[in-house]
């Protein structure tokens, strides 16, 4: 049985500033997760089952086992972050509110995003709100399995792997995260921020694909 | 400046790979001898001005591996690829270590590209450890991550997406394939017989804690 399968992301394949080809190699890498998710999940299911549990190969590959889910759950939150019919953050919404509530003036939280954006090596820039206190933060994942803030959500998720802008922008990491700003869709993010302000879990895949998993059911 | 970013335009026209991905690659190559030499200077500067106790100075000091080795894998890397490849002659010291280490020459080949068909970006490095003189095809998760301790790398293979997205896309087999056509062997053997030493220091310090 497969647990995950991919969800269709049409709503991209013509972005602005984005090339078909960098679309289509980016969506391809992402199935690759989702495959290896339920390879994985099966593997180390059939080896407990096994009795083979305590073994060093069974170790090692559940410790990859995030990895491989947050290869995948990333990539989703990070298309489905992404519109080709853009509009700028309304100023009125909850999110720029909080935004400025938590960071100052909204310019300084998206030179704090850009700038840890910036960094150097790959990785991924998420917006995250922190379920005990409330609290939004900029956070930085060296890789998909390390840096995540435990027990925060992710409203905002950019990705920072080569693939993700050497075809478009060779070296020009900034002119990739312009082009990262211009096609954000600030109407999912409100949405998730809405769900945390309810307590509900930020849903992927609910609008932009019908088949596909849950992962409430 | 502590260190100079070497050339390796003769690269240029290197088969199966543009020249466009190469100048990306030593572009970024570049970016890491730059930041090591930055860092550099910027972390002197804080033990000079007593900052030690900070925790720019701690962040720094823990990136420096980072970049020194960013810097150091790319060169070896650039210096074991060689538009005239030739494979590696069948008599040589290197060889047969690869045979007796590895069982066959095959073996190793496969083995060494079975790392780098590993998921996820990093380096693949055949290694040497002075203490045995035994050969390991190493995976590196990252820069700092994953390597020896005291080893001396002989051959190194990048697996960042910057090594092959642009030419083979997602087909990592088909790079891989590519690189292994294009090893400087010759640059690999000098290498393996300077690593070819009794180790002095450990055994030494080993003998004064007895």
């Amino acid at each position: 049985m497969k647990e995950y399968s991919p969800k269709v992301f049409d709503h991209i394949s013509q972005l602005p500033g984005f090339s078909e080809q960098s679309v289509r190699t980016h969506l391809a890498l992402y199935q690759g997760y989702v495959n290896n998710t339920n390879l994985l999940a099966e593997i180390l299911r059939e080896w407990l089952a096994a009795g083979k549990s305590g073994t060093i190969e069974w170790a090692e590959m559940k410790r990859r086992f995030a990895w491989e889910f947050n290869g995948m759950r990333l990539h989703e939150y990070y298309f489905e972050n992404l519109t080709a019919t853009a509009t700028a953050l309304d100023r009125q919404s909850q999110l720029y509110h909080k935004i400025e509530e938590d960071f100052g003036p909204y310019e300084l939280w998206e030179r704090g995003f850009k700038g840890t954006g910036g960094m150097r090596g790959i990785g991924w820039v998420i917006l995250a709100y922190d379920v005990q206190t409330g609290r939004l933060f900029n956070v930085w994942l060296g890789e998909h399995d390390t840096g995540l803030l435990v027990d925060t959500r992710p409203l905002l998720v950019m990705d920072l792997f080569e693939h993700a802008f050497l075809l478009d922008y060779g070296l020009k990491r900034k002119d990739y995260e312009e082009a990262f700003f211009n096609v954000i869709d600030w109407g999912r993010v409100e949405k998730r921020l809405a769900a945390c302000l309810k307590d509900q879990p930020i849903m992927v895949g609910e609008e932009v694909a019908e088949i596909g998993y849950r992962f409430h059911n | 400046m502590l260190y100079q970013a070497k050339s390796f335009e003769h690269l240029k026209g290197l088969r199966d790979f543009s020249d466009q991905l190469l100048q990306i690659h030593l572009a970024l190559y570049r970016g890491y001898v730059k930041n090591t030499n930055q860092l550099a200077t910027i972390l002197l500067n804080k033990v000079k001005l007593w900052k030690t106790g900070t925790m720019e100075y701690a962040e720094l000091k823990r990136r420096f591996g980072w970049e020194v080795n960013g810097m150091r894998l790319h060169e070896l890397y650039f210096e074991n690829l060689t538009k005239r490849s030739v494979s590696l002659k069948k008599q040589s010291p290197l060889y047969e270590k690869l045979r007796q280490d590895f069982g066959q020459f095959s073996t190793w080949e496969r083995g060494f590209m079975g790392v780098g068909g590993m998921r996820g970006i990093g380096w693949v490095v055949l290694t040497r450890d002075p203490l045995t003189g035994r050969l390991f095809n190493v995976w590196m998760d990252e820069h700092d991550a994953g390597f020896l301790v005291g080893s001396t790398p002989l051959l190194v293979l990048d697996v960042f997406e910057h090594a092959y997205l642009q030419d083979f896309g997602m087909s990592r087999s088909a790079y891989v394939q590519a690189f292994m056509k294009a090893i400087n062997w010759p640059v690999v053997e000098e290498r393996f017989n300077a690593s070819n030493y009794i180790p002095g220091p450990v055994v030494e310090v080993r003998r004064r804690a007895s």
